[in-house]
């Protein structure tokens, strides 16, 4: 089902209906969270309360001003923010919104889409794909993954930023 | 315009549902579990009326040595279905949240009566009117869940402990004396539930931080209904489709929710986005094909009307050489059945789609009558 119909629905009282869009969105909202608060596990708290907050203003949101995404989004960088602030972290909220737009959803052509696969398929040695498709698309964190491959933790971070200096030699489009 | 990272383009390249399905679930629990009472009342559709009837319309009754005050949460509500022809009905409700009329498809090959048909659709009413409860006894941190989709069957009543069985899935709960009864939306006593009843269950669930598994379920409420277990199955339930208006295409109806194979652009939610305009609105209409050619194909809508769709390239000579073998080897043929989702301009003609403004092309499916049945083409 389309989102516009899906959004019709879930108005209409079909709260089930949301499941597509939690599906839909979760992976890299959680993963934009992680890079605001630096913690996994407060990144999905702050990834749900956004799903939350969102579906509770729905009726609010107007499709023809945003993008769903952009708005989710939106909601879920404000409710970082109150978190770093919780943690008396000293933060500048000009710097975590800059931060946040390094993640912030992005729409890609067919062909870019293809590129990016592409490229992700290519890449060695053979563990990077693997934590590449682990973390950013079936949504796992860098502990399921080390769990998964039987690697500490750290690696998993070395991997993946060595796998994205790979892609962004490749990908010239991208930052 | 700016380039993007590379986090934004692995995120836009992602294709599909993430693994971690139990985030989804914790949401939707969430979702169910905080919704406030206040929230009724700013839902237009169809919780207000359900909301009105939360009102006390008995006077005190003695039972089991505590006063409480009967009342009634729903309405009993019915159903009248008249066959409309072509395996559909038009169902009329009475005491349906705010539901007066739906027209219905009921799914060709199955042997449903007009009883069997009125039995499923209360049967939603009256779920419906369950969830609705539910939401309405939710504050800050309750966290209720109403368990299952389906009705449980009560197996054995043991003193406090009751034992319920659904499809796949058998269940003891525990009676406490702040657990409630009700009998057909009115409240009743524990000595209501028997052997033999249809049951649904309202658990208060309480998690640690992290979420995961509840580490406390409580029984808050148990709900006796109306009518046999089988009319909340979901195997019944998956046989009557309520249709409705196409979006964008009044004259023509389609299925509100069903199974389908993504077709075009090939299950790639990016690609979907990619096609997304910044401006027009959304149309959408299923229908039999009539025809395809290399560049084209017609569908006929449910009024009779024909629909043209270009498409940038073959798309169903694609899909039937390179991805059939990935879903059950189904291949499109004429006959078949679409759903097509498409941006147009409220000037432009909604039976003649262009390839540009095609958002999704996808093979409508049904599910099986049971849980072991292959999905087959619509």
């Amino acid at each position: 089902m389309e989102e516009p119909k899906i959004i019709k629905e879930i108005i209409n009282g079909n709260a089930q209906a949301y499941a597509a869009l939690v599906d839909r969105y979760h992976t890299g909202l959680i993963i934009h969270c992680e890079s605001l608060v630096n913690d996994r596990d407060d990144a999905e708290d702050i990834a749900q309360e956004a799903f939350i907050k969102a579906y509770n203003n729905l009726s609010k949101f107007d499709n023809t001003q945003s993008r769903f995404s952009t708005w989710l989004y939106k909601i879920a960088t404000n409710l970082a923010i109150d978190h770093l602030r919780k943690q008396k972290r000293q933060i500048q909220v000009e710097d975590v919104e800059a931060l946040a737009q390094t993640t912030e959803p992005a729409f890609i052509k067919n062909e870019e889409c293809a590129a990016v696969r592409q490229a992700v398929s290519k890449l060695t040695p053979p563990e990077y794909k693997e934590v590449i498709e682990a973390y950013f698309w079936h949504g796992l964190s860098y502990e399921q993954i080390a769990a998964k491959m039987n690697k500490p933790t750290s690696t998993i971070g070395t991997y993946i930023r060595r796998a994205k200096l790979q892609l962004k030699g490749e990908l010239l489009w991208t930052k | 315009m700016d380039k993007i990272t590379i986090e934004q383009a692995l995120i836009a390249s992602q294709s599909g549902s993430a693994q971690s399905n139990n985030f989804t679930e914790r949401v939707m629990k969430s979702i169910k579990n905080k919704r406030r009472l206040t929230l009724l009342f700013n839902i237009p559709s169809k919780f207000a009326k359900l909301a009105m009837t939360l009102v006390a319309i008995c006077c005190a009754a003695l039972t089991t040595g505590a006063v409480y005050a009967a009342y009634q949460i729903w309405l009993a509500p019915s159903v009248e279905v008249q066959p409309t022809g072509q395996n559909q009905v038009l169902a009329t409700f009475t005491n349906c949240n705010t539901i007066a009329s739906a027209r219905y498809e009921i799914r060709s090959g199955s042997s449903l009566n007009s009883k069997e048909i009125s039995q499923i659709l209360q049967a939603r009413c009256e779920i419906s009117a369950i969830q609705t409860w539910e939401n309405s006894q939710n504050t800050n941190n309750n966290q209720l869940v109403l368990e299952s989709d389906e009705a449980y069957l009560v197996t054995s009543v043991s003193g406090a402990k009751i034992s319920l069985q659904s499809s796949d899935l058998n269940k003891d709960v525990i009676v406490t004396n702040k657990a409630q009864f009700f009998v057909n939306g009115i409240s009743s006593s524990a000595d209501s539930i028997q052997v033999g009843d249809a049951v649904f269950y309202v658990e208060r669930n309480t998690y640690n931080q992290s979420g995961g598994s509840p580490t406390k379920s409580d029984l808050l409420a148990i709900f006796k209904m109306d009518l046999p277990v089988e009319a909340y199955s979901v195997n019944k339930q998956n046989l009557v489709i309520e249709r409705t208006t196409c979006l964008g295409n009044p004259d023509d109806s389609c299925l509100a929710d069903s199974a389908s194979i993504d077709v075009y652009p090939r299950g790639d939610e990016a690609a979907y986005m990619a096609n997304t305009p910044e401006s027009g609105d959304l149309y959408e209409v299923q229908g039999e094909i009539v025809s395809i050619s290399a560049a084209s194909f017609t569908l006929q809508g449910s009024s009779g009307a024909l629909y043209q769709i270009d498409t940038p390239q073959n798309i169903i000579d694609e899909f039937n050489k390179k991805d059939s073998g990935n879903y059950g080897h189904h291949t499109i043929q004429v006959g078949d059945k679409l759903s097509v989702f498409y941006w147009q301009g409220l000037d432009d003609d909604h039976k003649a789609i262009k390839a540009d403004q095609l958002a999704k092309v996808s093979l409508l499916m049904q599910t099986g009558d049971n849980k072991t049945e292959t999905t087959t083409k619509y």
